[in-house]
């Protein structure tokens, strides 16, 4: 009990801070992170297993398919049948009814289906950014005020029974998955979603001296993970290290971040 | 009467503009240079990848304080440049890309020029931001990790041979065969 206390009020004191921090300038639908850390299920170095996290904002929900239509719509190099095959294969939006005619059924539910590249210039659209791997695992570690789920179990759970869905079902509607500190949903069980380093922390390791491309997926990715990983979590290292820059998925969709203080890079 | 430079600079920038923009033809739909990123050179001047258009160019991405796989592609790069006839020369552009835009910048990047004594005429070494790197490395076919605690990046050494319209012809893992490399280069430069 006074574990599970003392960290209540623990988080409570970071969403104070935050908001004080954040004042007026909050971006509408995003939280703020304060600075932090996440453990990488694997060695990276002989010691790295933990990367600080600078203080970034997130996107509180994943992209929906109205406002990727609002996008395409100023966009038309980024609809379906304007995209240049660089940047997307042709699974991209295939489920929407036209260029412009997202699948009716699927409106509850993020937009998914679409490319990294195409990903990447939405969020580039609203002045944010993809966020990093870090920055999405680092949110996706916390749980909202309150959560009894103490060692997690339940939240394993919830995630191995959404890995066993069917992928020809819709996904599930936005605000039915996980729920973490600050207002952030979904970051479990509802899709899966595009970070922008997804490709870069391959564990297996990149050969400094160059090794032929086809060797660098070599079981998804997931090779070289600790022994004791959640399932879960070795699931989630796998795929991101398995996908490619113009795959699109109808489980696969995204939200964007921004930087805690725009530098203006 | 004297004209104003800026003045006279504008007027000129605007007929070239004027008379350029007409003659050249929409990129094909598998050019690179449809990216529309911004890169800054390390001459200070702001790049964008359309502007490579009309030569065959040899792309790789580096960084500055690489200790290891760079300077030696550099140097085969260097090995290859030397061989070139000097038609194929001229008509031949190198490009580095910095992969650690937060650790090089446009000093940084004339330094390694000077290091490994890479001429103004056919290299080109540029900076773009971290997410348009990441960008055109997933475009190229090039992995690489976040920076380790020692400053290092572990990356594939991938050198891509794009026409002059900016299509990929060629992924290389390093140039072992020069021969090769420059036979397909001299094709590339004769063809469209």
């Amino acid at each position: 009990m006074v574990p599970s206390a003392s960290s209540a009020a623990f988080l409570g004191l970071f969403i104070l801070a935050s908001a004080m921090s954040a004042g007026a300038s909050a971006p509408p639908g995003m939280a703020r992170l304060p600075a932090g850390e996440v453990t990488l299920p694997f060695l990276r170095d002989s010691s790295e297993t933990r990367v600080p996290v600078p203080a970034f904002w997130l996107d509180k929900r994943a992209v929906t398919p109205s406002e990727f239509l609002d996008f395409v719509r100023r966009n038309p190099s980024y609809t379906r049948s304007r995209i240049s095959r660089l940047f997307a294969d042709e699974g991209y939006l295939r489920h929407w009814r036209g260029d412009l005619q997202p699948h009716p059924r699927s409106l509850n539910a993020p937009v998914t289906g679409v490319s990294w590249h195409a990903a990447k210039a939405f969020c580039a659209d609203r002045g944010k950014r993809l966020p990093t791997t870090a920055e999405w695992e680092r949110a996706a570690a916390t749980r909202e005020a309150g959560d009894t789920d103490v060692d997690g179990a339940a939240r394993e759970r919830a995630i191995l029974s959404w890995y066993s869905r069917s992928t020809q079902e819709e996904p599930p509607a936005t605000g039915s998955g996980t729920r973490h500190a600050f207002g952030i949903r979904d970051l479990h069980a509802v899709i899966w979603e595009w970070t922008s380093d997804f490709n870069a922390w391959t564990p297996s390791g990149v050969n400094k001296r160059g090794v032929s491309e086809d060797g660098l997926f070599c079981g998804g990715g997931a090779a070289g993970m600790a022994p004791n990983t959640p399932y879960a979590t070795f699931m989630r290292w796998g795929f991101r290290g398995s996908l490619k820059a113009d795959y699109t998925l109808g489980t696969l969709g995204f939200r964007c971040a921004r930087d805690d203080s725009p530098t203006g890079d | 009467m004297r004209i104003p430079l800026p003045v006279l600079g504008a007027f000129l920038a605007s007929l070239v503009s004027a008379f350029a923009a007409p003659s050249s033809p929409p990129l094909p739909r598998n050019s690179l240079y449809q990216l529309e990123s911004s890169w800054k050179l390390d001459d200070g001047r702001q790049m964008r990848l359309v502007e490579l258009r009309g030569k065959p160019r040899v792309m790789a991405l580096f960084f500055s304080r690489c200790d290891d796989v760079c300077p030696m592609l550099t140097g085969q790069l260097k090995a290859l440049e030397g061989e070139m006839p000097a038609d194929l020369r001229e008509r031949t552009g190198f490009v580095l890309i910095t992969l650690d835009p937060a650790g090089d910048d446009t000093t940084s990047l004339r330094g390694y020029r000077r290091r490994m004594n890479l001429s103004k005429k056919h290299w080109l070494l540029a900076r773009g931001s971290a997410d348009d790197t990441r960008e055109l490395a997933n475009l190229l076919g090039v992995t690489y990790q976040p920076k380790k605690n020692d400053g290092q990046i572990d990356h594939n050494g991938l050198v891509v041979l794009l026409d002059k319209e900016g299509r990929i012809v060629k992924k290389f893992t390093g140039i072992t065969d020069r021969k090769a490399f420059l036979a397909l280069l001299r094709k590339t430069a004769a063809t469209r």
